[in-house]
């Protein structure tokens, strides 16, 4: 019932959008936004909570049923000379641990399930997200801010339990007058706590930007019809290949600053 | 017909400057957002809008450009390591 209210509503919404921009023509709405539109496919309401499925989790439950299927079927054929796919695999493998070995050293090694986990799944989103018609789930910030969330409590975590209470020394600067500790001291924790926020903010921006610059060109080649079309198509043809190198180093990005920030914790310097 | 050829290696290269650039455009964006959003909890809290609001947005912003100081300084350290280690191009500048 509720669900069927919030369609109602939605489809309102659609209504009152199509009619209120001119000069769209031909009556047609033209929302890049629309695409990051998270709608209720399961509604579930949960101890007052709105816990309903939708199309965002079901990206996510096909981002991991990928991945899963992908590394656990590749790798189950123990080949000594690797196909095409246990080949993807073992890239993918070797890859993130030369991450974690550069970037955190022997200490990291503990980790290396938590990053590559961490990679695979935003490369899979984002990956998952160029494909027409599917939603980029990494173009929400609530699912984006989760994960550094993730992040940042759990390194801050390890950086406590590795160093206890020296861990807070991580915030004092060397080599400075004493005078100006208290203040430097803020701006280290502030300079910490800006972590989570920049981390989720890049890729966020990253993957909102480039689609909604995708669908804006689209709406070009309508727009400027047979004649004038061709060049914002083309354009869209290679912004295309930009996103999916963009899509692959944002998860890079995510996955090395989780690197850094787990050396920062495990070895404490800058 | 060259210059469709040549757009993506162009464009590659123009996507990860424009991520560096983006990269340290929101590590100061975070300290001034992270710095105001704790000087407006802290006044609701206390009730003295808007002294810590105006006191902590100097403080973030100041922890942006230690921020982007920081990742500049990796960035620089990580590109003398590509060059030496390639051996590769220097740096062209247009």
């Amino acid at each position: 019932m509720a669900g069927e209210l919030t369609r109602l509503a939605l489809l309102e919404a659609h209504a009152a959008e199509e009619v209120a921009p001119g000069g769209e023509g031909a009556g047609h709405a033209f929302d890049p936004m629309h695409q990051f539109e998270i709608t209720r496919l399961v509604d579930i309401q949960m101890f007052g909570v709105d816990a309903s499925f939708t199309n965002s989790a079901l990206f996510m439950v096909i981002a991991a049923a990928i991945i899963s299927v992908f590394t656990i079927s590749s790798v189950s054929g123990r080949a000594v000379v690797p196909g095409r796919f246990q080949s993807m695999a073992e890239l993918a493998y070797e890859f993130v641990a030369k991450m974690v070995r550069d970037n955190v050293g022997d200490a990291g090694q503990r980790y290396f399930p938590f990053v590559f986990t961490l990679f695979m799944f935003v490369l899979a989103l984002n990956l998952i997200g160029m494909i027409p018609y599917s939603f980029t789930v990494t173009s929400h910030i609530a699912v984006t801010f989760a994960l550094a969330a993730v992040i940042f409590v759990g390194v801050t975590i390890i950086g406590l339990i590795t160093h206890g209470p020296g861990f807070l020394k991580f915030f004092v600067p060397s080599g400075i007058p004493i005078a100006l500790v208290p203040l430097l001291v803020v701006i280290e924790v502030i300079s910490y706590l800006t972590r989570p926020v920049s981390l989720s903010v890049r890729l966020f921006a990253n993957m909102m930007a480039g689609h909604t610059m995708l669908k804006v060109f689209a709406g070009f080649v309508v727009g400027m019809g047979i004649i004038g079309g061709w060049a914002p198509l083309a354009f869209i043809v290679a912004f295309s290949g930009l996103e999916v190198l963009i899509a692959v180093l944002q998860a890079y990005v995510f996955a090395i600053l989780t690197c850094i920030y787990l050396n920062d914790a495990l070895h404490m310097h800058h | 017909m060259r210059r469709g050829r040549a757009a993506p290696g162009q464009d590659a290269r123009r996507g990860t400057q424009l991520g560096l650039a983006f990269r340290l455009a929101t590590e100061l964006v975070a300290g001034f957002v992270v710095g105001g959003f704790i000087g407006w909890w802290l006044d609701r809290w206390l009730g003295t809008l808007p002294l810590f609001l105006l006191a902590f947005f100097g403080l973030g912003a100041a922890a942006g450009i230690v921020n982007v100081v920081r990742t500049a300084r990796s960035m620089n350290a990580a590109a003398g390591d590509d060059q030496a280690g390639a051996g590769g191009e220097p740096p062209r500048e247009s």
